[in-house]
């Protein structure tokens, strides 16, 4: 069973299917969600904080609020967390560590999210050792 | 839920079957385990493996490998015996994928719906997606070697043609104690 299924969050609401996928899914199998903001950072946990940094932050958590308020709207209530890092990596790190048995992201192209996460779901499913979820932003 | 999962004969398809069967399987009203095959290509070129092969994973002719060579541990189709002359008909395919998509359903344990289906095609990710649309599917569970830090182990593989097209959400899973 996925006991514990974690979201990666790369959008705040229609943008980002997996927040439906991954509600739904948690729904039906009476799984934990968790939630996870991403901070990107390209060399591991930075100590000194920059403007780019603090910005990203920010978007991340505007993100989750979002998130998780639709979440709740429909009846799903979700932890929260957030990950600041290489987000494969990160996530990966996080879902070893939490005995995560899902991960759910959103894949392909995404106009809002590519510069910053570019093909995070290839690299994820490349790298993970526990099943990944890729739901696709545009409808095949 | 309607879940599509692939099947090819290989250890990687046996890792789906027994990754859904612990995990989403509550969710899943009906699977559909779906074959790809080129007898065409079967006819021509390809040749029977021995009946008396030891192996439960030697891949029939004229099954697409969906995932690929095997690892070194697995056995590479066409090792450890000397293939035999003879050619197959669709009746020996038919045959063999029968049996084999019934295991692959009593695999999945009772309580869910399968319908099995053999699709020829001489493109495996295409005929995947056509299917999944075809069928309305609502996620398709696939493997990947995933064989930590090679990346070119999911780029350019069926799974990841799959992914890219958009069709329907993957369940991705990694063969069980592989890294």
């Amino acid at each position: 069973m996925f006991r514990k299924v974690l979201v990666a969050v790369l959008g705040a609401g229609t943008e980002d299917p997996a927040l439906d996928a991954a509600g739904d899914l948690a729904r039906r199998l009476g799984s934990e969600l968790v939630l996870a903001g991403l901070v990107p950072t390209e060399d591991g946990p930075s100590t000194v904080e920059d403007a780019l940094e603090a910005e990203r932050r920010e978007a991340a958590r505007d993100f989750l609020d979002r998130a998780l308020r639709r979440m709740r709207e429909q009846g799903v209530v979700p932890a929260a967390v957030e990950i600041t890092g290489p987000p494969a990596e990160s996530i990966l790190d996080y879902a070893r560590q939490q005995d995560v048995d899902l991960v759910v992201l959103a894949s392909g192209g995404g106009p809002a999210t590519a510069p910053i996460h570019g093909d995070l779901a290839a690299r994820l499913v490349a790298a993970a050792r526990v099943p990944v979820l890729t739901v696709p932003r545009a409808a095949g | 839920m309607r879940l599509l999962i692939p099947l090819d004969q290989t250890p990687h398809a046996e890792t789906v079957l027994e990754v859904v069967a612990r995990t989403i399987l509550p969710a899943v009203d009906e699977a559909h385990l779906l074959v790809v095959a080129n007898l065409e290509d079967v006819q021509t070129e390809r040749l029977v493996p021995p009946s008396e092969r030891p192996g439960r994973y030697s891949v029939f002719p004229g099954i697409f490998p969906l995932y690929g060579p095997m690892d070194a541990d697995g056995e590479e189709e066409g090792a450890g015996g000397e293939p035999s002359p003879e050619r197959i008909t669709r009746e020996d395919l038919e045959r063999n994928v029968e049996h084999y998509l019934v295991d692959a359903a009593a695999r999945l344990g009772g309580g869910v719906r399968c319908t099995p289906a053999v699709v020829e095609s001489e493109k495996p990710e295409q005929a995947i997606v056509d299917y999944a649309r075809q069928h309305g599917v609502d996620m398709i569970a696939m493997a990947t070697h995933g064989r930590a830090g090679l990346a070119r182990a999911v780029r350019g593989s069926v799974t990841d043609a799959v992914i890219r097209s958009g069709v329907a959400p993957v369940l991705v899973c990694h063969p069980a104690g592989d890294g």
